[in-house]
């Protein structure tokens, strides 16, 4: 864009971007040429407007011109601004980038081994969490070019957000997560979702699973893998030794093949395909389709297992149980426990025990009392003073004891409140089946054809709500043939043996 | 509400500071006789004072009337073994505004605390 000046010794550049005009002198200028107002006058002829700035710039390139030079001199003599464009809003998420490093955990000795399995692909979210900021575009700001016309700038765009419930956003931009649950982010969605979906096995691809909502996984769960659901857990494959933990129900449509190293804890409750030694707590009712093998198991309620066949292990549970065929025609050994709830036994032996040592305890602060009383009418200052530290003990004593005795009224109304035995089996009840009844052992001595149902059957004017659980009569207890509508007593078909305390086996441990 | 309690018996104190901490009061200040107590009086400002009889160095009726000199609203209650009729009403006359007398049960104790702190605010 070179245009020199008519006597050609003075050139004017303007740059193609007009933001910048070089000056360039070539030796020799007519000395009436080498003043400012003439090279401002050459500029403004180019509409070049002048500033203050051109004005000193083009002073000091006359200054730098020597009249005897004999090469060019150029200078810059107008500069323009450019446009600053606005940056673009953008979403900065704290929680996406999930996969935990398998780290050695701290404290650990050297060389001690990194446990793959509890490496995670979820990261779950918790409510009140900061999950990320949005950052807001910024505004540009114009440039002008030599000739002062106004270069526009561009502002930045903001971040588009489709936010549902779960993700509140604060006015300087921050989301905070309004439920528990794990990030989904597929622009411009943005939510917490309650639901984890794991689209094939829970193993080294996924890691341990600590989820605060409910689970689905499509295939199964491999050896040793760990599951802490809050929620429901729904696996459509086969679970191998794993540890399952669900606060809600679980579903396990493939079943469960622990071979005696996987437990399994429901809190509400459990449906399986069939379970295979499994050590297994349930909250509320059991429901198995096909079988149950060799499985310590403990129901909180109903037990519902018309088609299934129970073979080995042993099963609690505090109400109705339903199953398909209890035991085996080579008369494995299997225990059902009926009408036991395992933690309120536990709980009312532990109240029991403490019982003595806070009587005793009570019963030696009221002997000495009235001892000190009775040989001193006027106690002297010390005797006043051990008198009333043994009248705060006998308080104390007794301040303890009421909450006690309270707890075990309650616990006595609550074990008899969940405490049922109501056996019911449809197919067959084989030799050598132990039930547990109360402080009762029944043994079977041979196989017994169902449909047969084995009631608890106490006449109303023996139930003492207030009375601790009483041994189950074994008269009480009746077997009747659903077909033939007779009935016999469980002591006319089964070996019994009557036992001062419950002595058979427990699941307290089991999951 | 903020007590102090005044016994030279470590034992005594524990028992009526548990007392008080099944009243639910926490803020206790303990003081094992009448001189240790006036020294820390000032800066703790009790609105209510639990005292022994029987003290070494300042006994409680010794307190009370020291006490009585500045501050004639705090409560104070005696707690001690002298039970004769001349005791309770020289303590009464000196300043105290209910009187315990040992041994006592905890609830005894905590009755005659309802008790002055209800006339008081009546």
């Amino acid at each position: 864009m070179g245009n020199p000046d008519p006597v050609k010794k003075v050139h004017l550049d303007i740059a193609r971007d007009a933001l910048s005009v070089t000056i360039r002198l070539e030796p020799g200028v007519p000395p009436e040429l080498l003043n400012v107002a003439s090279l401002i006058a050459t500029l403004r002829g180019r509409q070049v407007q002048i500033s203050p700035d051109v004005e000193s710039r083009i002073s000091a390139l006359l200054k730098s011109y020597a009249p005897d030079a004999t090469e060019q001199i150029r200078a810059v003599v107008a500069v323009g601004t450019r446009p600053i464009h606005g940056t673009d809003g953008r979403l900065d998420l704290t929680c996406l980038n999930n996969k935990a490093p398998a780290e050695i955990p701290p404290g650990s000795a050297e060389g001690a081994a990194i446990d793959h399995h509890a490496r995670t692909i979820v990261n779950a979210i918790r409510t009140g969490e900061v999950i990320g900021r949005v950052i807001e575009p910024t505004v540009g700001e114009d440039g002008f070019n030599v000739f002062g016309q106004r270069l526009a700038s561009k502002s930045g765009k903001p971040v588009f957000l489709n936010l549902d419930s779960t993700v509140a956003r604060t006015p300087d931009g921050e989301l905070w997560a309004q439920a528990d649950g794990v990030l989904e982010h597929r622009p411009p969605l943005l939510r917490v979702a309650r639901e984890l979906l794991i689209p094939g096995f829970v193993d080294f691809t996924t890691g341990n699973i600590a989820f605060p909502g409910n689970v689905q996984v499509a295939k199964g769960v491999r050896d040793c893998f760990e599951l802490h659901v809050e929620g429901d857990l729904t696996v459509d494959g086969l679970v191998e030794a794993a540890r399952i933990n669900a606060k809600g129900n679980v579903f396990l449509n493939g079943g469960m093949a622990a071979r005696e190293r996987g437990t399994l804890s429901a809190g509400r409750n459990l449906t399986a395909r069939y379970l295979d030694n499994v050590q297994c707590l349930v909250g509320r009712d059991l429901s198995v389709a096909k079988e149950i093998i060799n499985c310590r198991i403990g129901v909180g309620r109903k037990v519902l297992c018309e088609g299934c066949a129970v073979s080995g292990g042993v099963l609690l549970a505090t109400r109705e149980v339903s199953i398909g065929q209890l035991g085996t025609p080579s008369a494995v050994a299997t225990t059902v426990v009926l009408g036991r709830l395992a933690e309120l036994a536990e709980l009312s032996d532990q109240l029991e025990g403490l019982r003595p040592s806070i009587t005793a305890w009570e019963e030696r602060a009221a002997s000495r009392l009235e001892q000190i009383r009775k040989s001193t009418p006027r106690p002297t200052a010390a005797q006043a003073e051990e008198l009333t530290q043994l009248e705060f003990e006998l308080s104390r004593a007794r301040a303890k004891s009421a909450p006690i005795e309270a707890a075990q009224l309650r616990l006595r109304t609550l074990m008899i409140e969940n405490s049922r035995v109501d056996l019911m089996v449809h197919k067959k009840i084989h030799a050598g089946v132990t039930l547990w009844i109360g402080t009762i052992c029944a043994k079977m001595q041979e196989d017994i054809k169902g449909p047969i149902r084995i009631t608890h059957q106490i006449p109303p004017e023996l139930v003492d709500p207030g009375a601790p659980p009483r041994p189950t009569i074994p008269a009480h207890v009746v077997v009747e043939d659903l077909i033939k509508g007779t009935r016999v007593e469980l002591h006319q078909i089964a070996r019994i043996s009557k036992h001062d305390r419950y002595e058979g086996p427990s699941v307290a441990n089991a999951a | 509400m903020k007590i102090m309690l005044i016994d030279d018996s470590k034992t005594m104190r524990n028992i009526q500071e548990s007392v008080l901490a099944q009243l639910g009061h926490t803020a206790i200040e303990e003081a094992c006789d009448g001189q240790d107590a006036l020294s820390k009086i000032g800066a703790f400002q009790p609105d209510l004072i639990l005292v022994d009889g029987n003290m070494p160095n300042m006994d409680g009726l010794s307190f009370v009337k020291a006490f009585r000199h500045g501050n004639k609203a705090t409560p104070v209650i005696m707690v001690t073994t002298e039970s004769e009729k001349s005791r309770v009403i020289d303590a009464i006359k000196a300043g105290v505004n209910n009187y315990v007398v040992k041994p006592f049960t905890p609830d005894l104790l905590s009755q005659r605390i309802n008790e002055t702190m209800n006339k008081k605010a009546a």
